[in-house]
């Protein structure tokens, strides 16, 4: 009986299209995953493609849409003989309960099984087509083992779909209905996902591991901090947390089996629920009755031969739109589909995952994103279900024969099921905007702007999404069944996607799709609704197309050929079908004449294979003259004519030059700037030759070469321009308000582009060029009179004339000498008193500015009128700042401070000299009312001001390590202010992010980790690692002893070129006098990339005799240092130290514990067991090393032993 | 009224569903019998727009029903074999939209429509209940009601007293006749007892084929004196079978009468008046044979069952 029914749902299965359908749809996903770079499932930075720890991530994430495999097949299994009615023909047989039941489940299951191998085989093809054709790179490839795929299917994979489908099963079993089954996967859907973004936080992520039926968390737990050496070696193993997890749902479901899986009771019909009779029914009877024997022979000679007044366009288009509309929604899917919406809003919202864990105020702007950003998934999904159930909505229901012989023109069919999917997508977002709206005002928001609601979800979610339903809807027309049709759409998807892979990256061959129209309070939609207008005419034509076509090719009568159908085209289309079809011709020729010309013929376009041929090829061509000597610039004086509403700027920069090197320079190359036509470099004794197009450069040559020593004076002109639109390469440096462009991107640049060089490291080995270097060797002195910010950019005097559109002001670095007003222009003068790094922005827009004078400083805020949130506080802590710096580093070289709120196009903030342009995404709007929370605005700032001291006095060699200089100084200044205000609990709870985001950062390396002293412009260890150690070293050697020796390194590199410092001079000064364990402390933490694992393994507590409340507290404490190499490969070392031993009374985890330390110093601890003991008053409830997590240790979780 | 011409439709799995076929329809009720998978439907579906056919041409007065079926469905009444409905939705609700497709636009007229048909086919007091819920006779006079919505000029019925108890099937042929004679009527059935009630003309299809076309009376009148008929045992029937020619066998009160064709009385044969079931068996006898004989001729592996029987026809 068993492998009877066993064999029988697999021969149903492999007989149905569904089977095949879904088999293809997971192995086209996995494979194109492998074999295209634009799809990406797992893996991420050097991951090997066929690495476990990509094949185990791919399989998990899959995991998730198994979700709709199982309730396709397990759950209707089940619910199959109550649907099929074939319930009565079986319940009549004498069935074993048990073997029924298994023998069916363990057969859908064995379908769902072997679907999902289809998942790990896509990786397996993927990975050996794609390498045998060439399509992946041989590197991204390690030699095929076939255990990775049966370790990650058979651990991973198989027991999280028995689970789903004992769950599905049983549910189905249990209530007969696919609609209870599909709304408790949206439910499960809906709890995942919230218990998750719940979890997310570092003391339950042991929770959540253990919780996950679907093992992801479990398995990112498990690799968290897994590096690229780990990721691409270690095999998935089934211990430890994975196992216990496992083995819980392994448990769990066979519990729900067994008590809900139907073994028990016997086979039987659903029960039929019978109304009672009640007084109310008997009334009824009555009236029943009176019907029957006065009304209804009255009826019968009513005339029942009125004529069709035949086709009937206007009233059958409002009751067809109505009754669809109504089919559509009041249906079961539909509020299962907007439940889901709301949920899917309602995490994130609840959970703001803002910069440290710190919540944003929930803008309109955000709120928009989070609405396109989480319903995009589910509205292809919305879109490939909804059209193939509206569109076969009268064949599925049988009445297809009686309607489509109906007097109803095919149109009126067409259009009332496009108009009832698009509600059903208007009310989605409805739902969402409402659920953002409630937010807003929940959290006391009030600048609500529901017209960007209108605009950016109405007109630019909406439309493309309405013209992908037309596909869809023509899709489903030309196939022969509603799940050809929905694989159509998928595979429409699917193309959309890889489209770009094959160098169709144009938006006008990615349907529906336009250049991203971008939102910034500043600048609102800028100029860039425009161009979208020109591309939904242009898709509009399309879609006019398809839809005539698919209302002329419409289904009547059961499923006619398609050829068929083509034949009666002419027919159905009529008169007004025609001139739609030539209509959208026209539209779709002119419109897409108009985006021609705009993106190809007046500005540029590339694909990017093209691109990255010229940046090989530009790389080839002009390499040798990298480190080539160009003259350096002494003095400016920028002219810059600004003007917002054109997008348009005139610039000149009056030079004084200089060649700071040992040989005469006789030519250097120049560069270009983007979006500049007219563009020209002067300087005495030469001239600029001949501009390389292909390139945009050009050599200047001098007749009389630049002499050693020598200076000249030069000008360099530039105007750029914006003419027309493009296809998503747009210039956010110059908008109509908040423009902000620096020097380098504003006028030519000298010298060979290194910034043009491809970086990628499988692109590079594509186009044959050697390893990129980041950065020069930290010990290459022929770059120490370089400064990072590269080849000849040193210190000038700098002046600026800059003009603007009256509404707007216009600043750059410097003093203001004097305003005016000529005609419709503002013109502003600013000189600077000190010498400047030679990088200075120029920027206008029109902002609400707030001014303070601090100790003779005038410190000033510009921002727009609606971000006045944070401005005071920000102002607070450019005092704060100043006060520290000043009294601990040296004096502050300006008397202004200005920071300057830009559109969040990019979102960053950087310094200039006495100038922070800051970006509208961050710092601006940060919610601070909950003093918990990490302060980004306060810190942020910190940050830029102390870019004045570190940066803007004191350069760094163009080596290595330079950043360490300007960034991780910054950072740790910054930190210092920080502390000073919010106390030591705040950094803590800040070095905790910085720890994560830094062995999360290693863990994603693309080429190779470097030890501290010589980070390559990485992020996660200049900021990040740069943080923790500054802190450890001053928690070490104390706040004075490091202050004292950053104003000694400070005072003696002040604007110091020749040579600027490097991290050797750096740490020189900080090993100054410190004890041979203190030189080796500071070598470990700047000179090797060194993990310590610090461990309580015990812990006794001995009550003093004698003494009352007086403990002997004994810990052991097992210790490792280990040293990683670039690539994450660990080997241990033998260390000494001082290192913190607590004991609390409280967890030291809990940050808002107060007065819980009985005990905290430092003790010797070596590497291997180490055993303690202490004597304490108050008995202890945790102890531990390093309790507050100021060494670098991967799994900081166990240094904690709670008694 | 409505004339076909050589219509034929051959399906992609090579089934001939019709083949080059050719009626005409007058006014009045028509018959068109044919057992099961003989083509009655498609034939049907083809008139009534929702197939196409690979050669032929229909008519129905003055339109041409292939090339402009939009003209056709304002004057057309169908009630396809088999049809479900939409889900939820209540039977006076269904048929009343199901009326402003058809054309009906004026809401007082289709008020009185539509009441009408619901109390003709007894359907008025369950008008408040989802047609998806009926039973299947319930939901047959539902399709009953909908095909004659906008008083159509050509009503084409597919099966329509299947499921349907006496009672309902006598009101429903009295609804039929009382609709009058202007109209075309098709009403396609295996039942020989609805034709020989109610159409003055007639047709049987078998295989795609039109093999018998004419009135009932006197298609029957032709076989009188030739049709003999006898009860015999269950066992017997095996014999009487090998040796005469028997166009049908029915039980009654537990014997089988078998009629026989014969000129003359077989043996123990009483004479039994020609009706039109008999007409109808022995055609389709004739044309099975016939089918067989070809069959036989042009398959060389052709079994030896059919040899035999065409031996015994």
């Amino acid at each position: 009986m068993l492998m009877k029914m066993f064999a029988f749902e697999w021969r149903y299965f492999t007989k149905q299209p569904s089977f095949y359908v879904t088999s293809l749809i997971f192995f086209l996903l996995t494979f194109f995953a492998t074999v295209s770079e634009n799809v990406q499932i797992g893996g991420g930075g050097n991951v090997l493609y066929n690495g476990p720890f990509s094949i185990a991530q791919t399989l998990l994430i899959m995991g998730l849409f198994a979700m709709f495999l199982v309730v396709n097949f397990v759950a209707s299994t089940a619910t199959r003989n109550d649907s099929s009615k074939m319930s009565e023909l079986l319940y009549s047989k004498p069935i074993n309960p048990l073997s029924y039941q298994l023998g069916r489940f363990l057969g859908s299951f064995a379908i769902v099984a072997t679907v999902f191998a289809f998942v790990p085989l896509g990786i397996l093809i993927g990975s050996l087509l794609g390498g045998l054709v060439g399509w992946i790179d041989p590197e991204r490839l390690g030699a095929t083992n076939l255990s990775h795929y049966f370790t990650a299917y058979f651990y991973l994979s198989l027991p999280s779909l028995f689970v789903l489908s004992c769950f599905f099963y049983a549910v189905a079993i249990k209530f007969r209905s696919m609609m209870a089954v599909y709304l408790s996967a949206v439910g499960l859907f809906i709890l995942y996902t919230i218990s998750g973004q719940l979890l997310n936080e570092p003391e339950y992520r042991t929770m959540s591991a253990l919780l996950d039926p679907f093992a992801l968390n479990t398995f990112g737990e498990v690799t968290r901090y897994w590096t690229m050496f780990d990721k691409n070696n270690s095999p998935i193993e089934l211990s430890g947390m994975l196992l216990e997890n496992r083995l819980l749902w392994l448990g769990i479901s066979v519990v729900i089996m067994a008590l809900f899986g139907g073994f028990r009771s016997k086979v039987r019909l659903s029960q039929v629920k019978v109304k009672k009779q009640s007084k109310k029914a008997l009334k009824k009877a009555d009236a029943q009755l009176a019907l029957q024997t006065e009304k209804i022979p009255q009826l019968l000679d009513n005339n029942i031969s009125t004529k069709s007044a035949g086709v009937q366009s206007g009233a059958h288009m409002r009751m067809r739109i109505l009754f669809e509309i109504k089919q559509v929604i009041f249906s079961a899917p539909f509020l299962v589909l907007a439940v889901l919406t709301i949920f899917m809003l309602v995490a994130p919202l609840v959970d703001p995952q803002g910069m440290f864990g710190t919540p944003n105020w929930p803008l309109t702007q955000n709120m928009v994103e989070l609405i396109a950003g989480s319903t995009g998934l589910l509205m292809m999904i919305v879109l490939a279900y909804y059209s193939a159930e509206i569109v076969w909505r009268e064949r599925n229901s049988g009445m297809g024969d009686i309607v489509d012989s109906m007097p109803v023109n095919n149109i009126t069919f067409w259009l009332s099921k496009i108009i009832a999917i698009s509600l059903v997508l208007v009310l989605l977002y409805v739902c969402g905007v409402a659920v953002t709206v409630t937010n807003q005002w929940l959290l006391g928001y009030n600048n609500l702007d529901l017209s960007q609601y209108v605009v950016r979800l109405g007109y630019l979610g909406l439309i493309p999404l309405i013209f992908t339903a037309v596909l869809a809807f023509f899709l489903q027309v030309i196939s022969p069944n509603k799940y050809i049709g929905m694989m159509l759409f998928v595979l429409f998807i699917i193309s959309s996607i890889t489209l770009s892979n094959f160098g169709f990256s144009h938006n006008m061959f990615q349907f529906s799709s336009a250049p991203q129209v971008p939102y910034s309070d500043i600048n609102g939609y800028g100029s860039f609704l425009e161009s979208n207008h020109w591309y939904m005419l242009y898709w509009g034509g399309v879609t006019l197309v398809l839809a005539s076509l698919t209302y002329a090719l419409w289904h009547r009568g059961p499923a006619q050929k398609l050829k068929t159908r083509i034949k009666k085209v002419s027919y159905y289309l009529a008169a007004p079908g025609k001139v739609t079809i030539a209509l959208g011709l026209v539209l779709f020729v002119g419109a897409g004449s108009v985006i021609h010309y705009n993106t190809r013929v007046v500005n540029e376009f590339m694909i990017s294979d093209d691109r990255e041929d010229l940046q090989a090829a530009y790389e080839k061509k002009y390499v040798e003259y990298l480190n080539a000597t160009i003259p350096t610039v002494t003095k400016t004086h920028a002219k810059v004519d600004i003007f917002p509403e054109e997008r348009r700027i005139e610039a000149v920069a009056e030079l004084t030059l200089t060649n700071t090197s040992n040989q005469a320079i006789d030519k250097f190359l120049v560069a270009k700037p983007q979006h500049t036509q007219q563009w020209n470099v002067e300087i005495d004794g030469g001239k600029l030759g001949e501009v390389d197009a292909k390139f945009d450069t050009a050599w200047f040559t001098f007749d009389q070469p630049l002499q050693p020593g020598e200076t000249r004076q030069g000008k360099l002109t530039a105007i750029r321009d914006n003419n027309g639109f493009t296809d998503g390469n747009n210039d956010f440096n110059l908008v109509k308000n908040g423009t902000f462009i620096n020097n380098f991107e504003l006028f030519p640049v000298f010298g060979y582009q290194a910034s043009y060089q491809l970086t990628d490291r499988h692109d590079r080995r594509k186009h044959e060029l050697a390893p990129l270097q980041r950065a020069n060797k930290l010990e290459d002195e022929r770059f120490y009179n370089e400064s990072f910010f590269g080849n000849g950019v040193g210190f000038i005097d700098f002046e600026a004339t800059i003009s603007t559109s009256k509404e707007q002001f216009a600043i750059a670095p410097g003093y203001l000498q004097s305003e005016k007003v000529e005609g419709n222009r503002k013109i502003y003068h600013y000189k600077m008193d000190a010498p400047i790094v030679n990088f200075y922005s120029v920027m206008s827009a029109k902002l609400a500015n707030k001014k303070q004078q601090y100790k003779g400083i005038d410190i000033e805020v510009y921002y727009h009128e609606t971000h006045e949130m944070n401005v005071d506080r920000m102002i607070e802590s450019v005092k704060d700042s100043i006060d520290y710096f000043t009294e601990h580093f040296g004096p502050y070289q300006h008397k202004q401070m200005r920071i300057i709120e830009f559109p969040g196009y990019r979102s960053f903030a950087q310094s200039f000299a006495n100038t922070v342009p800051y970006s509208e995404k961050i710092g601006f709007i940060s919610d601070l009312r909950d003093p918990e929370n990490i302060d980004p605005a306060y810190y942020v700032t910190a940050h830029e001001v102390a870019h004045q001291w570190w940066g803007h006095q004191v350069g760094a060699a163009n080596v290595q390590g330079n950043a360490i200089i300007s960034e991780s100084l910054s950072q740790y200044s910054a930190l210092m202010v920080m502390e000073k205000k919010y106390g030591k609990d705040k950094i803590r709870k800040f070095l905790k992010y910085e720890l994560d985001r830094y062995l999360r950062g290693r863990s994603v390396e693309a080429i190779e980790e470097m030890p501290l002293f010589r980070s390559e412009n990485q992020q996660y260890i200049h900021y990040r690692k740069g943080s923790v150690v500054m802190m450890a070293l001053k928690d070490r050697f104390g706040e004075a002893r490091v202050n004292a020796s950053l104003k000694g390194f400070l005072e003696d590199f002040k604007y110091q070129s020749t040579p600027y410092p490097t991290t050797i001079d750096l740490m020189a000064y900080i090993t100054e006098g410190a004890t041979q364990e203190e030189k080796s402390f500071v070598s470990n933490m700047f000179e090797h990339i060194s993990l310590y694992d610090l461990k309580t393994t015990d812990v006794k507590v001995v009550a003093v005799v004698g003494k009352e409340d007086f403990y002997d507290v004994t810990l052991t404490i097992d210790a490792a240092l280990k040293r990683a190499d670039g690539q994450g490969k660990e080997t241990e070392v033998e260390f000494v130290d001082l290192i913190d031993i607590g004991l609390f009374n409280a967890d030291p985890e809990d940050l808002s514990a107060k007065d819980f330390v009985l005990y905290l110093a430092k003790h010797e601890i070596k590497t291997g067991s180490n055993e303690v003991t202490i004597r304490v008053q108050g008995k202890p409830t945790f102890a531990g090393v390093d309790p507050f997590v100021k060494y670098i240790d991967r799994d900081s979780a166990d240094n904690i032993y709670r008694l | 009224m409505l004339t076909i011409k050589n219509l034929s439709k051959t399906y992609d799995n090579g089934v001939k569903a019709l083949d080059n076929v050719n009626l005409a329809i007058p006014k009045g009720m028509f018959g068109l019998l044919g057992p099961n998978g003989a083509g009655k439907s498609s034939l049907m579906r083809t008139i009534a727009t929702l197939q196409d056919a690979d050669s032929g041409s229909i008519d129905f007065d003055g339109i041409d029903v292939l090339n402009n079926p939009q003209a056709l469905r304002q004057r057309l009444g169908y009630l396809p074999q088999d049809f479900g409905v939409y889900p939820r939705i209540s039977a006076y609700e269904l048929l009343d939209h199901l009326a402003v497709l058809k054309g009906l636009k004026n809401s007082a007229e289709r008020k009185e429509a539509v009441e009408g048909l619901l109390a003709q086919t007894n359907l008025y007091q369950h008008r408040k209940n989802a047609v998806s819920g009926f039973s299947g006779g319930m939901r047959q006079r539902f399709g009953i009601a909908q095909a004659l919505l906008g008083d159509p000029d050509l009503l084409i019925v597919d099966e329509p007293t299947a499921g349907l108890d006496p009672e309902e099937r006598n009101r429903f042929h009295n609804l039929l006749v009382s609709l009058g004679e202007e109209k075309a009527i098709i009403l396609s059935t295996h039942i020989v007892e609805d034709v020989t009630e109610l159409c003055p003309n007639m047709a049987v299809l078998a295989s795609g084929q039109i093999i018998l076309e004419g009135n009932p009376v006197e298609v029957t009148s032709q076989l009188n004196g030739q049709i003999w008929r006898k009860a015999i045992a269950q066992a017997e029937v095996a014999s009487v079978e090998e040796q005469y020619n028997v166009i049908s066998k029915r039980l009654f009160a537990g014997q089988t009468i078998v009629h026989v064709m014969a000129d003359n009385a077989p043996l123990g044969f009483e004479a039994a008046p020609a009706n039109l079931e008999d007409v109808y068996f022995s055609t389709l006898n004739q044309h099975r044979s016939r089918t067989a004989e070809t069959s036989v001729e042009t398959s060389t592996e052709s079994s030896a069952e059919s040899s035999v029987k065409s031996n015994v026809a």
